[in-house]
């Protein structure tokens, strides 16, 4: 059995829908799991329930083999970081990092050992007896990190924890937390809905859609092979296309025909939907490929996105900058892509 | 001269002249019989500072600021332990219960305290309710409650209840909950949350809310005068009387005196430890 396992949760906060609507996940023991979603998703919930804060109106969570949920937050023992920091603003940096070990009654001497140590390892032994709100936001959220990793958690909980942060310091951070995981191997979850953020931290991700899990995966497998359209749309850039599979592996596209595409054997018939990336899409030198009408132009500097029409099926191109000099709306083009940049959703590749 | 030169000394000019009706009022009807009564209390009848000798030394006038000093002191901890789980409550759940429990406290604030005060007359009173109960009950003759100084303490801590719990209730309302939820989180059972976390981080309240309460009892007239025992008056029912009573000016002056200098040495040092702005919150 799992580390860390959620069967069935359920929460219903008596809204139209379910905020948290039969999550089932199972955690190995010192994974880095990102929960991945848009705005009230059910992350956030979902968090709460773990860390006892909710109570799940069904299911059940089991830590290291365990039922806890009749465990209160304060015996849980597990860690967690919010976003607003929620640190206590009238205690210094070192006696929030203590609290946990005091409230377990650690030995002084002990609590000074092991808060001395953690600060050096956010790399904020010089601020032990700063003020909270003397601090930076990113000092802040290290002070946080350090009192939630204290008192050697079985689980870690992240929720949002660089949101308030800018972009660099955001970086720092995340490459920050990694590192820390590494040394201290502590089961964390991380709780974002910045998919780039996502994607650079996690052993897997779950994604959440409307209190649901859509996906469980590793990166690079979500990004390559969503299972549903949402997770297709949400994870990367991408065009979600309706298809038709007539059998014998040739997929057609309603408007336009058949297209280039190496399909699974598993692959049903009938109508399904396709996913092809933006930056898989090249410009074909031939003039029997597939016509393009660009529609739009977006520059980004290193890479540039068409938006534009297949036919009559929307689709969006990204090209790399140079490839992509003097085009102009309304110009055709002509595009090709390789069979294997085709997935069908819902198959295994 | 530049408009960019002039300009600096327009808000200042400008702000003069909005407040100069406020600042004309104040000198014409506080600071001007202010001085006179500090004039009254070192020329009444004759010059000299024998008025605060005796206010100071008389042991009949010490007794009266001790008392004064004494049913304040009682006034404002059973405030602080009334008005604590009430404010608690209230900016615990919030929403639609919150808002009725504040504003049930709002209404009794805007009730005149002078209505307040005769409602405790008849609730004390001889035959009120609570004399009733008690010797339904079987304390027969019931003690008598009305014109003593638990009169007097039940109603100022009434009237004044209202303050002490908007003063915690602005404090409490700015912890954050997410502070209580990490430090259940990080091991602490919900008293020792309480104790650690949330109660320092409210004390400002209690010193803020301790602080209008007292100055107010301290100086508060009608109520003590009232329902209050006239064997124990207060400073400002002791300083009415002497002016109705006797036409002591002199002396009365003097007594008021005491007491605007300690109210303000009160305030002096909230300001220094804590800062006058913050007092409401
Ligand atoms: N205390 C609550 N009472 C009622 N509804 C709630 C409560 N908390 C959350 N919800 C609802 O539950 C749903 C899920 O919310 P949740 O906070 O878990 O989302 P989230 O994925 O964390 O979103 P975000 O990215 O915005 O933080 C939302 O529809 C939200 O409105
Ligand atoms: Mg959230």
């Amino acid at each position: 059995m799992s580390y860390l396992s959620l069967q069935n949760l359920r929460k219903d906060y008596g809204g139209k829908i379910f905020a948290v609507d039969d999550v089932s996940l199972a955690i190995e023991k010192g994974e880095f799991v990102t929960f991945l979603g848009p705005s009230g998703s059910g992350k956030t919930t979902t968090l709460m329930m773990i860390a006892g804060f909710e109570q799940p109106t069904s299911g059940h969570i089991a830590l290291a083999g365990r039922a806890i949920d009749p465990v209160p937050p304060h015996k849980r023992n597990i860690g967690v970081v919010f976003q607003n920091y929620a640190l206590f603003p009238h205690m210094s940096v070192a006696r929030n990092v203590g609290f946990p070990l005091r409230m377990r009654g650690v030995p002084k001497a002990e609590i000074a050992a092991r808060v001395a140590r953690l600060l050096a390892i956010v790399e904020l032994g010089a601020f032990a007896d700063a003020e909270p709100r003397r601090l930076s936001g990113g000092q802040q959220q290290r002070v946080a990190l350090a009192r939630a990793l204290v008192f050697e958690p079985d689980v870690l909980l992240l929720d949002e924890p660089l949101g308030a942060l800018d972009k660099n310091l955001r970086e720092q951070m995340q490459i920050e937390i990694r590192r820390i995981h590494r040394e201290l191997g502590v089961t964390t979850i991380y709780v974002t809905h910045d998919q780039t953020e996502a994607m650079t931290m996690s052993d897997r991700i779950v994604v959440f859609n409307g209190g649901k899990v859509e996906q469980v995966d590793a990166p690079l497998a979500l990004y390559r092979r969503p299972n549903t359209p949402f997770v297709a749309g949400f994870v990367g850039d991408n065009n979600v296309l309706d298809a038709t599979h007539a059998g014998g592996g040739r997929i057609e596209l309603p408007g336009v025909g058949p297209i280039a595409a190496a399909l699974p054997s598993d692959c049903p018939t009938g109508p399904l939907k396709i996913a092809l990336r933006p930056e898989s899409i090249r410009l074909a030198a031939g003039s029997d490929a597939p016509a393009f009408t660009v529609q739009g132009i977006v520059n980004y500097g290193d890479s540039v996105v068409l938006v534009g029409a297949l036919g009559t099926v929307p689709l969006k191109i990204r090209l790399p900058a140079v490839a992509a000099s003097n085009l102009t709306v309304g110009q055709i083009l002509r595009i090709e892509w390789s069979p294997d940049a085709v997935h069908v959703i819902g198959t295994a590749r | 001269m530049t408009p960019t030169k002039s300009t600096p000394h327009r808000p200042d000019r400008l702000a003069l002249i909005l407040l100069a009706p406020l600042l004309v009022f104040l000198v014409v009807f506080f600071l001007v019989p202010l001085g006179e009564v500090m004039w009254m209390s070192i020329t009444e009848p004759s010059f000299g500072f024998g008025h605060y000798g005796k206010v100071l030394l008389d042991p009949h006038y010490r007794r009266v600021v001790l008392d004064t000093l004494g049913t304040s002191l009682m006034v404002t901890t059973v405030c602080v332990l009334l008005a604590y789980p009430l404010a608690y409550v209230t900016a615990q759940i919030g929403g639609t219960i919150g808002a009725v429990l504040l504003m049930l406290v709002a209404m009794s604030f805007w009730t005149s305290f002078l209505v307040r005060t005769y409602a405790w007359m008849i609730i004390l009173g001889n035959r009120g309710p609570v004399s009733e109960l008690l010797k339904a009950t079987g304390w027969d003759p019931p003690p008598l409650m009305l014109f003593t100084r638990f009169s007097s303490t039940v109603a100022l801590t009434h009237i004044l209840l209202p303050i002490m719990v908007m003063a915690l209730y602005a404090v409490m309302r700015k912890i954050d909950l997410n502070i209580m939820k990490a430090a259940a989180s990080l091991g602490a059972t919900p008293f020792s949350a309480f104790r650690n976390i949330y109660f320092p981080l409210s004390a400002p309240g209690i010193v803020s809310g301790s602080t209008i309460v007292f100055v107010l009892c301290i100086g508060f007239y009608v109520t003590p005068v009232l329902i209050g025992s006239p064997r124990e008056q207060m400073i400002s029912g002791m300083i009415g009387a002497q002016i109705e009573e006797f036409l002591a000016f002199g002396e009365a002056s003097a007594m008021a005196m005491v007491l605007l200098v300690v109210t303000v040495a009160i305030l002096a040092v909230y300001h220094r430890f804590f800062g006058l702005d913050k007092l409401w919150g």
